[in-house]
């Protein structure tokens, strides 16, 4: 995708994604990122489609009697931009990272 | 869906936000959110971090759904149309940046001039306290007085006096001998201004009285002493006498002051004793908290138990004006003026260009209608021609403010006897903010006509309706405006230059032709009052042998430089009635050498001037003075009084003519002259008048050399011809008419390009309609006839609107006119007639191409 890697809490909110966190608020307590920051995220993410949003299935929500979520999956495209800022980030702490073009 | 009790906020706050996500993804976000509110509910942080989450989620795809492609798309295609259409988008930024050139520039000088600050700390809250005579007079405060209120005030920090004194003469250390402008001040008067010295310190309260202590501008300090600080603690030379530098002010006072060099004022001199020497000026600082009104009022209080307890002062209150207003006010009026022109022309130049673009707007149709074909909406249509707009506008704002730029660096080389705090005219902050909404708003402006007319035309289907009674309504008012406008800036143009004319055909009493001036200051360390009149006769008797030089006086009072001193003046057998009364006996007061009226021409109406030294114990009057005091014709030879402190009566030697003392204007001043014996103080600073045979301009060295040869110390300084004092008077007058004189020119030929431009149009959609009238049997004169009259119908409610205007408006320059009735008939019938004659010049181009119209191409177009 883009030469430049997502940004740090960009690859937080996609790399609990990846790890089945699946909505906004698990994905909030997970990356300890507040809620003004965590939604906006989810929205680039789902419009560079790199999640995709999927309903929970009405019986379970029924079941735990409340709304049924909307929840977000990583797509492929998704996991390439993972694993490029995870690598790039890796990269950065060991001191081995070109500078940013931006 | 219920959530966890007690949460109907939430649903509100959710059915807030649902509104800024775009409709389409509205129940899809909705449904999102009641899970997820349903969670923040049931943990710790509550709704409100949820409800910060949801409205910058609702955000966020709200701006994802803007599409800023299309605006990217919108900007390319605006920029390659401007591009295609050189000669149009040219146009249309000239005219912008013209405009807002203009107004940047008002702006700029408004801003600095009046509404900043003057550079002192807290400046407003730095009163100017004048005394005011039971006349309604304002003048100063006197010393004793002084002394009163400052004892008396709670309502003030401080109170300070000054005076300004004769020029002071600086020798030795710094170079060639200088004449400097001098003020003496009492010892917190810079700690009322809340100066903090440069260098060294200011007065002590013990200095008050010194005569060997001073303290230099800053602008001295660095001309003459090198900006060295070593200065302080050493001696100059002042006025022939040593006195020690004590401080250096800090540069800004000298923005707002041309004296260089202070010193302290001596409460002790004999002046200061006296209550009715309204001669001080007073600044004085309000204590926190308190307003103009009760400050004014407490001053009040002591100078009501003054007028109680002296005579003097009976009738005197004081009023209390802003420092800052004293030292603009005599501009404040001429800059609202010039900002009025300067709306008026822009609002003209702004019609101009919305017509340009209606007229391109309708010359588009086609293209929109194809636009809306494909599938482009109202607002598709409209955010296209307000990006266009956009794009002219900040073109033009740019340009405008490098134009901007430029004029107020030219604006910045005007004295500042023309406009006050002109060293402070930069362009600032708030200016660029002026500026950068001044373009917006008029690229809003003259985008919303044709951005309308755009939309209303993709909404109609193509073709069906002719709009161009619609398109035509709307010119037509623009263009009456236009002409309105231009005629009340043409008329108050006009008058103003009138104005000029009168004073420049004014006879002011004397012949400024071949005059030269020179002022000379001797100093009082070097020459006792008895010897100031044997050494100004040596230098007349030398100056009058000089080649070239016809005659050579001197008088105390430069004529239409200085102001010099008043005094009351009457005859011993009608006494003033009231001391309150005083201020309507005033005359002026002047001290002349002899040949001093033949010198400047000035008539001898009756009685006699002796050529030489030989006049003892009488004066000569001015031929006003002269009817006042005796108003039977029978003033020679009779007694007259004047009072300079204590009264002393004397006989009138002579008559004669009046003369113009300060300013061509207004009606003739009663002076009384005093031949030189009369008034010896005065002779310290006088100025010398030398009428030459051919040009003045060359005699300045070899009066500069006669000097010297009698005394090298002594400084000749501000050597200018009379003709240059004459003109100087009206110099502001000349700047404010000149100004409004080329707004009224470019006011006319813009309007008058709004009438071009309009006709052209008009002869370009009729092209058609004027083919089948000929081809019918119509003649051309006719044809052309249509359009003449289509336009001057279009003129002619104009003029009237703008007579109308001009005969409200211009009762607001009444103030500036001399010689000239606001609503002068030949003024409006003249400039009617210009207006008309270039509206006439404006019609006959479209007229004669109307007529040139060949019915047989025209008809077969389209």
């Amino acid at each position: 995708m883009s030469a430049r890697p997502l940004s740090p809490t960009t690859t937080a909110v996609l790399k609990a994604i990846a790890e089945n966190i699946r909505h906004g608020f698990e994905i909030m307590a997970a990356t300890a990122l507040p809620s003004g920051t965590v939604y906006p995220i989810l929205s680039r993410l789902e419009r560079d489609a790199l999640v995709r949003a999927k309903w929970e299935s009405p019986e379970i929500a029924q079941k735990e009697k409340r709304p049924a979520r909307r929840y977000y999956e990583i797509s492929a495209a998704g996991h390439r931009s993972l694993a490029d800022a995870l690598i790039y980030y890796r990269k950065l702490s060991t001191g081995r990272a070109a500078p940013s073009r931006a | 869906m219920a959530y966890p009790s007690g949460h109907r906020r939430a649903a509100a706050i959710l059915a807030l936000a649902s509104r800024i996500v775009p409709a389409a993804r509205r129940i899809d976000w909705r449904r999102e959110w009641d899970a997820e509110m349903w969670q923040h509910l049931s943990a710790r942080p509550g709704a409100w971090p949820a409800a910060a989450g949801a409205f910058r989620h609702a955000c966020a795809i709200r701006l994802q759904h803007w599409r800023p492609t299309m605006i990217a798309t919108d900007i390319r295609h605006a920029m390659r149309g401007l591009v295609r259409r050189r000669g149009l988008t040219a146009l249309v930024i000239v005219l912008l940046a013209g405009g807002i050139t203009l107004a940047t520039t008002m702006f700029t000088v408004i801003n600095s001039v009046l509404l900043e600050p003057l550079p002192f700390p807290a400046a407003d809250r730095l009163m100017w306290v004048f005394g005011v005579s039971s006349l309604n007079q304002s003048a100063g405060v006197s010393a004793p007085d002084l002394v009163d209120f400052r004892a008396d005030s709670a309502s003030f920090t401080s109170i300070a006096g000054f005076e300004s004194s004769a020029p002071a003469v600086l020798t030795r250390n710094g170079g060639a001998a200088e004449s400097v402008y001098t003020m003496n001040v009492t010892a917190d008067y810079f700690r009322t201004l809340a100066l903090a010295p440069f260098v060294g310190r200011f007065f002590h309260g013990e200095d008050e009285g010194r005569n060997d202590v001073v303290v230099l501008s800053y602008a001295l300090w660095h001309r003459r002493y090198g900006a060295d600080p070593g200065i302080v603690g050493q001696n100059i030379m002042v006025d022939g006498a040593a006195a020690q530098v004590v401080g250096v002010l800090p540069s800004a006072f000298d923005r707002v002051a041309r004296s260089e060099l202070f010193r302290p004022f001596d409460f002790h001199a004999p002046h200061a004793a006296v209550r009715a020497y309204h001669t001080m000026g007073v600044i004085a600082r309000l204590a926190p908290g308190v307003w103009i009104d009760r400050g004014e009022a407490a001053l009040n209080i002591t100078a009501a138990q003054l007028a109680h307890n002296y005579p003097e002062d009976r009738g005197w209150r004081v009023r209390l004006t802003p420092y800052q207003d004293v030292i603009t006010m005599r501009v404040a009026g001429e800059l609202t003026l010039l900002a009025a022109a300067v709306a008026m022309v822009m609002l003209i130049a702004c019609g101009n260009i919305g017509a340009l673009l209606v007229a391109r707007a309708a010359a588009r149709q086609r293209d929109i209608g194809v636009r809306v074909a494909l599938g482009a909406t109202r607002t598709d249509i409209v955010r296209f021609a307000l990006i266009e707009c956009l794009l002219l506008g900040i073109a033009g704002g740019s340009l405008g403010m490098a134009g901007a730029l430029a004029l107020v660096h030219l604006i910045q080389a005007l004295p500042a006897t023309v406009l006050p705090r002109v060293l402070e005219v930069t362009i600032s902050w708030r200016v660029l903010g002026f500026t950068a909404a001044a373009s917006v708003a008029s690229a809003l402006l003259f985008g919303v006509a044709p951005a309308w007319q755009s939309a209303r035309l993709a909404s109609l289907s193509a073709g069906a309706v002719s709009h161009t009674n619609v398109r035509r309504r709307y010119r037509d008012v623009v263009v009456a405006g236009q002409t309105a406008l231009s005629l009340v800036l043409l008329i108050a143009g006009g008058l103003m230059t009138r104005t000029l004319w009168r004073l420049h055909t004014t006879n002011p009493g004397f012949r400024a032709e071949g005059v030269l001036t020179a002022q000379l200051t001797l100093p009082a360390g070097r020459y006792q009052y008895d010897q100031l009149a044997p050494i100004w006769n040596r230098y007349l008797d030398a100056v009058r042998v000089l080649p070239g030089v016809v005659d050579a006086s001197a008088s105390n009072k430069l004529l239409m430089a200085s102001f010099g001193g008043n005094a009351p003046v009457w005859a011993p057998n009608h006494p003033p009635q009231d001391q309150s009364q005083r201020g309507l006996d005033d005359a002026e007061i002047d001290v002349v050498a002899p040949h001093y009226f033949a010198t400047l021409q000035i008539p001898v109406l009756a009685g006699r001037v002796p050529p030489g030294d030989e006049t003892d114990n009488g004066v000569y009057v001015s031929r006003s003075l002269a009817r006042r005091l005796y108003p039977l014709g029978d003033a020679l030879g009779k007694p007259v009084t004047w009072d300079f402190g204590t009264p002393q009566s004397t006989t009138i030697l002579a008559i004669v003519g009046d003369v113009k003392t300060h300013s061509l204007e207004g009606t003739d001043p009663e002076v009384f002259y005093f031949p030189k014996q009369g008034m010896r103080e005065l002779l310290r600073a006088m100025s010398l008048v030398v009428r030459t045979a051919n040009d003045p301009t060359g005699l300045a060295s070899s009066l500069r050399r006669t000097l010297a040869a009698i005394d090298p110390d002594l400084p000749l300084t501000h050597i200018v011809t009379m003709q240059t004092l004459v003109s100087n008077s009206a110099v502001a007058k000349r700047w404010l008419t000149g100004i409004l004189a080329a707004f009224a020119l470019m006011s006319v030929a813009l309007a008058a390009a709004g009438i071009f431009s309009s006709l052209a149009y008009q002869v370009i959609l009729r092209r058609r309609e004027f083919g089948i009238r000929q081809a019918l049997g119509a003649g051309r004169r006719s044809i052309g006839w249509i359009i003449v009259r289509q336009g001057m119908t279009v003129v002619g409610i104009g003029v009237a609107t703008g007579v109308g205007c001009a005969i409200g408006a211009t009762r607001l320059i009444q103030g500036w006119l001399y010689g000239v009735s606001a609503t002068d008939p030949l003024v409006f019938t003249a400039m009617i007639a210009a207006l008309i004659g270039a509206a006439l010049i404006a019609c006959a181009v479209p007229a004669w191409r109307a007529m040139r119209i060949d019915p047989l191409t025209a008809m077969r177009a389209d």
